[in-house]
């Protein structure tokens, strides 16, 4: 007599073996395709309008993660000839090739560009080259042709943050690279992204050069809001007084992208971009400004600082005299427990921010499953853990009272949604207490995995965000 | 090639045999696997949390069949269904029906596939996971969103409906058996 195991085991082998006569057998890439294209208009799904960034013009710019660990900033590619590939390979979970490797013809393009804070114009051209199968004065030319008068033929700093790729149709020509003719409209896309952020902040085209060198440079030199809000007051100071700006940053852009080794030489050689030699702004972009960083520009905290300096976890220190400034420094010296992170206060049981941002105050309640934002961190009043298994199946089954979702089922919860003064697609991610995000999310082992912790990024190490007490903000561990 | 993909196509070529199998027993034809296998795919991997193992994968894959398999069944109750006495593809399969070598239990399994056709989505789910994944009844419950009480209720109509037609059937509880030589990976 068989048991039941036995007998469905059974039967569960007699439809596998028909499995290979299936068309599904035979080829997936509909399932490759549904899957891309709901990665890539999800993020429109939750955002402000709801629709808001699908099918606008020529790109959707999507929150986008490949799942690899320790990535490059850009998207993994897998060249079809293993040996010419300079590339190393990204995930360990790849398997061997074998004889049943896909022929070269059905080579598929994986992976927008992305473009980072801080990416450089020529990293950003070797991003386009590499994925459009140009080469990376072609893909540079495309750029410059895609820029305003106003950048002066420079493409530092104007194509904005974002992840970026053409139509997806036209992804899937199969040759192994994008449509070079869907270049320039990408470019043009990453440059318009550009101009909105600038009007969006009142900028007049007389100055978006200017901004974007100052956003540029506070890109680099500090990360909070309020540092770097902190740091325009200094630029513009220093100006103001004709005193050089004597930022590293300058100089050190100069040496990475002209190949020079970015030692101590770089502080003394003599270029426009050594703002120690030279007075003034440098005469373009160190870097690809992020909105925030924009922002913060045109909105510079009110004082007289001339110095700041900048602990190794990022919080800057500001100073009116020389004085003051080594005293700062000495202050930053001084042994101390690693800083945490910016972090969330508990207020009633809601997740603040300590400080209003430029976008107001921000607070969140998370009640899974779902989410609640009550200010400036997004705009929607309740958004769905939409990306869960679970989260849809309980949107598919409201009228069920037998459907529950778990709150706590063991994992962290995430989804995606889009930050209404950024456009910028942005992950978000809850982990309860004690669960671990995993690999997949940060190539970093994580940290404080005994609270629980928020993690809002577009980037690839997602920083925790914790909760703490209001009178207990400011110290950590 | 993005992370998930080639995730996918591992699992398509490693794994896509057994997880086709899977959905053949909850849908008992094989248009309807591939669709439900084609369903699950997409739910498993558009969401960012990557699989981090083909095991986990294998078995995201399985537990999105059982509720896509659930909530296909729930969008579709106005649709025409499948008169009754078509067994779809059981009464036409040669893959199947053809197989020489356990012409022995063929009838059997054909007894119990039909009779677990014949059960409602809910109860079918939970007997293919308590008996076939070998999933306690708590497991069952969490993976299909159902209440403990719930899927007991389920699993006694549905073992009761079984019984009365698969006779040289064993429905022991599978507890107390040796389950699975891999550890009860579901």
């Amino acid at each position: 007599m068989n048991t039941i195991h036995e007998a469905l085991t059974t039967i569960a082998h007699d439809g596998a073996r028909a499995f290979e006569t299936t068309a599904l057998a035979a080829d997936h890439r509909g399932v490759t395709r549904t899957v891309r294209r709901h990665r890539t208009i999800r993020a429109g799904v939750t955002s402000v309008a709801g629709i808001a960034l699908v099918g606008v013009g020529a790109t959707v710019a999507t929150q986008w993660r490949d799942g690899a660990g320790p990535a490059p900033a850009g998207p993994t590619h897998t060249d079809p000839q293993p040996e010419a590939s300079a590339v190393p390979e990204a995930t360990s979970t790849t398997p061997e090739p074998s004889a049943s490797a896909a022929p070269l013809d059905e080579v598929q393009v994986e992976g927008p560009i992305t473009i980072t804070e801080g990416m450089r114009a020529d990293q950003i051209a070797a991003e386009f080259a590499r994925l459009f199968g140009v080469s990376v004065g072609e893909a540079n030319a495309a750029m410059v042709a895609a820029l305003p008068a106003e950048a002066e033929g420079n493409p530092e700093g104007w194509f904005a943050v974002g992840i970026w790729m053409p139509e997806e149709f036209s992804v899937l020509d199969g040759v192994g690279t994008y449509d070079p003719t869907d270049m320039e409209p990408l470019a043009e896309a990453a440059v318009a992204r550009t101009i909105e952020i600038l009007e969006r902040q009142g900028v007049t085209p007389d100055t978006w050069q200017q901004t974007l060198v100052i956003a540029s440079i506070v890109e680099e030199e500090a990360t909070t809001y309020d540092d770097r809000r902190g740091v325009t007051r200094v630029i513009k100071n220093r100006l103001r007084e004709d005193m050089p700006l004597q930022l590293d940053s300058t100089a050190y852009y100069y040496a990475d992208v002209n190949g020079l080794d970015p030692t101590d030489d770089a502080l003394g050689a003599d270029n426009p971009y050594n703002t120690y030699v030279y007075q003034g702004l440098p005469p373009g972009p160190i870097g690809t400004p992020s909105a925030d960083a924009i922002a913060a520009t045109m909105e510079p905290l009110p004082g007289g600082a001339l110095f700041f300096v900048r602990g190794s976890s990022g919080g800057a220190l500001f100073a009116e005299t020389y004085e003051e400034h080594l005293a700062n420094i000495e202050e930053l010296n001084a042994p101390t427990g690693t800083t945490v992170q910016p972090r969330f206060v508990d207020v009633e049981g809601r997740w603040c921010q300590p400080e209003p941002t430029h976008e107001g105050e921000a607070c969140m309640t998370i009640d899974l499953p779902d989410v609640r934002f009550d200010g400036g961190i997004a705009p929607s009043s309740v958004v769905p853990f939409a990306d869960d298994p679970e989260a849809t199946v309980r949107a598919d089954s409201v009228t069920d009272e037998d459907y529950t979702v778990e709150p706590d089922f063991g994992q962290c919860w995430s989804f995606s949604f889009n930050r209404p003064s950024y456009a910028e697609a942005s992950l978000f991610i809850y982990c309860p207490a004690g669960e671990d995000a995993g690999p997949a999310w940060s190539s970093q082992p994580e940290q404080h995995l005994d609270v629980e912790r928020v993690y809002i990024t577009n980037g690839p190490d997602p920083v925790a965000y914790l909760r703490v007490d209001s009178d207990a903000a400011g110290t950590g561990n | 090639m993005s992370a998930w993909s080639e995730h996918l196509d591992t699992l398509m070529r490693e794994r896509g045999a057994a997880l086709f199998g899977y959905a053949y027993v909850l849908t008992g034809d094989r248009a309807d696997a591939e669709d439900l296998l084609q369903e699950a795919l997409v739910r498993t991997f558009r969401t960012r949390r990557g699989a981090s193992s083909l095991d986990h994968a294998h078995a995201y894959v399985k537990r999105a069949m059982s509720t896509a398999f659930i909530d296909s069944h729930r969008r579709t109750k106005a649709r025409p269904q499948r008169a009754d006495g078509d067994r779809g593809d059981l009464t036409a399969d040669p893959a199947v029906a053809s197989a020489p070598d356990h012409a022995d239990g063929v009838a059997d399994r054909f007894d119990l596939h039909t009779a677990i056709l014949q059960l409602p989505p809910r109860e079918r789910a939970c007997v293919v996971l308590r008996y076939l994944d070998d999933l306690p009844v708590a497991g069952v419950a969490a993976e299909l969103g159902l209440a403990v009480g719930t899927v007991k209720r389920y699993l006694s109509d549905g073992v009761k409906t079984l019984r009365a037609v698969c006779t040289d059937i064993d429905f022991a509880e599978p507890d107390t058996v040796p389950v699975s030589p891999q550890g009860g990976q579901s």
